[in-house]
């Protein structure tokens, strides 16, 4: 308990970590905005027009970049101390390094669970509000109840992402190194697998990263391709990937 | 206490650390000599559990560092002085420490004013220069009152009147009792400083001795190697010279050599050797760790 009180010390009050959540709140606000002018917008349409909008669902915008900020957040609670050197005083106060590894990593992981379903019920809220007393397609659905799964799912999204920043961190142990494999991981790849051949695409885009939260709640619609089981699964296999190989580089490397 | 065998650390084919072995002893400041790259710092960091060895072993107080159940309230350390995360306030900094270890908040604004530090705790260590990095750097290895404390060159960026101050610490510190090991490239520093030095060249022990010794063994004196010590040593006692033993014949201070050697022919004493030394510590220090590298000896000629 005493280590998981110093890394959330050092967590809450470093400065990096209120920009980031500066960041969140920034974009929260921007995406509101663009979901107040889909409103507006489809207010001022035909009836024949209405059909073929977009629904105004605040989350998609939002939770690419939730994700991306807590992984970021989770890779430097690792890279920073690498970075700076700051690891060696850490691991003078704490040498056991399985201990400050896994208390680091309940920091982290509860960070992004609160965070994630926080950003996610937020999105939600503001969607309901932006869109109420208007039906589909522009309201995503019926009633708030109807979106719970997703929004759990979305959430579970923002802290796996995290888990996976934080494995980056241990293995890459620099900054730069994590932010770079992060953003090809959740940007870059999605991309790639899309020019994929089509029965190729559809696997493979299903097993990156960014893909596996909604399948596990079974929010995915269409696009799934794991059952919740298989999902989970599959994430479990990346966890085991990079959190233990984050793990293994740490337990053996000099640090 | 902290003890080391035959430690040995190789970075591909360079070999850091080589075989050392020693023993630091409480209640007094062992300094830890030798060049920029003689290995001083990686045996630090190995016997802080940092790097792993790959043959031989440290403990400090008896058992592996990873071994002690939090240790800073065993053991403080100043490593390299950019060691601390640059976002964060110097106090959370400690306080992190702190909280690590089951340590109270009292302490941390106990060590924050004995460095004196207390009015910048608030600010972050980004905007630190580097004297006060390495003051406060000094007040996480005090923060738990221990009994073992390693610096590694912990002048570096000090000020004049912090390195009195680092240097008087340390000598207090030893006073209580407790064990002290400092590193240092800087003989000059040392013979302020240390009681007892361990000298290494090339990741290998060169010298251990007392300060004492070192000084005493180093002083401008005369050796003098005679065909009858004996009847030589009571005609330079007489004249008025010092005679101490020395492993290659006597070392006679207080007389010059010329004077020593019209001594000895008005006494038909015949010399075999008689060579001025007049090597400063920081000269001997230079010629014993370039002997090393170069020869990987210590004997001097």
């Amino acid at each position: 308990m005493s280590v998981i009180a110093s890394e959330w010390h050092k967590l809450h009050r470093v400065r990096s970590s209120r920009a980031l959540l500066g960041a969140m709140f920034l974009v929260l606000v921007g995406s509101t905005g663009i979901g107040h002018l889909m409103v507006r917008t489809w207010d001022g349409m035909s009836a024949a027009d209405r059909i073929h909008t977009e629904a105004a669902d605040i989350g998609i915008p939002v939770m690419p970049f939730a994700e991306f900020l807590f992984g970021v957040l989770a890779a430097l609670v690792v890279t920073a101390e690498y970075t700076s050197g700051a690891i060696r005083t850490t691991l003078v106060a704490v040498p056991r390094r399985g201990r400050l590894l896994a208390s680091k990593l309940v920091v982290v992981l509860g960070v992004a669970v609160v965070g994630g379903q926080a950003v996610a019920w937020l999105t939600v809220l503001a969607t309901d509000v932006l869109t109420a007393g208007r039906p589909a397609p522009i309201r995503p659905w019926e009633t708030v109840a109807d979106a719970v799964t997703l929004t759990v799912g979305r959430g579970v999204g923002v802290a796996f992402i995290a888990l996976v920043g934080f494995g980056l961190g241990w293995l890459l142990r620099a900054t730069a190194g994590a932010l770079v494999t992060m953003t090809g991981l959740l940007f870059v790849a999605p991309m790639l697998a899309f020019f994929l051949p089509a029965d190729w695409a559809r696997p493979v885009s299903a097993t990156l990263p960014t893909n596996l939260a909604g399948q596990l709640v079974g929010a995915a619609g269409p696009q799934a391709v794991y059952s919740p089981v298989a999902a989970g699964a599959v994430m479990a296999a990346w966890l085991l990937l990079v959190v233990g190989g984050g793990w293994l580089a740490f337990r053996y490397r000099d640090a | 206490m902290i003890e080391v065998s035959e430690l040995t650390k190789r970075f591909g084919r360079r070999t850091a650390v080589d075989r050392l072995s020693f023993t630091v002893k409480p209640g007094r400041v062992t300094g830890f000599l030798g060049p920029n790259g003689a290995g001083k710092s990686t045996t630090m960091r190995m016997v802080l559990g940092l790097d792993r060895p790959d043959r031989g072993s440290a403990r400090v107080l008896g058992r592996p560092y990873d071994r002690i159940a939090e240790p800073l309230r065993h053991v403080g350390a100043l490593l390299d002085a950019g060691a601390m995360h640059p976002g964060l306030a110097a106090r959370d900094h400690l306080i992190a420490l702190a909280r690590a270890n089951r340590l109270g908040a009292a302490r941390v604004d106990t060590v924050l004013e004995r460095v004196g530090l207390t009015d910048v705790g608030r600010r972050r260590i980004g905007g630190f220069s580097l004297g006060m990095r390495q003051r406060l750097g000094i007040a996480a290895a005090l923060l738990g009152e221990p009994e073992v404390l390693l610096f590694d060159e912990p002048v570096n960026g000090l000020d004049p009147e912090g390195i009195r101050w680092i240097r008087d610490l340390m000598r207090a510190e030893a006073a209580t009792g407790r064990t002290v090991l400092v590193s240092s490239h800087l003989m000059s520093e040392m013979q302020l400083t240390a009681d007892h030095v361990l000298v290494i060249g090339r990741g290998r022990l060169i010298l251990e001795s007392s300060m004492a010794d070192l000084a005493e063994r180093f002083r401008r004196d005369v050796l003098v190697a005679a065909a009858d010590p004996v009847a030589a040593e009571s005609a330079f006692t007489e004249a008025g010279g010092v005679v101490a033993p020395d492993p290659e014949g006597m070392s006679v201070t207080g007389l010059t050599a010329e004077r020593l050697g019209e001594i000895a022919l008005r006494h038909g004493i015949t010399l075999h050797r008689l060579t001025p030394r007049s090597a400063s510590l920081e000269d001997s220090y230079l010629q014993l760790t370039a002997d090393a590298v170069e020869f990987r000896t210590g004997e001097e000629s």
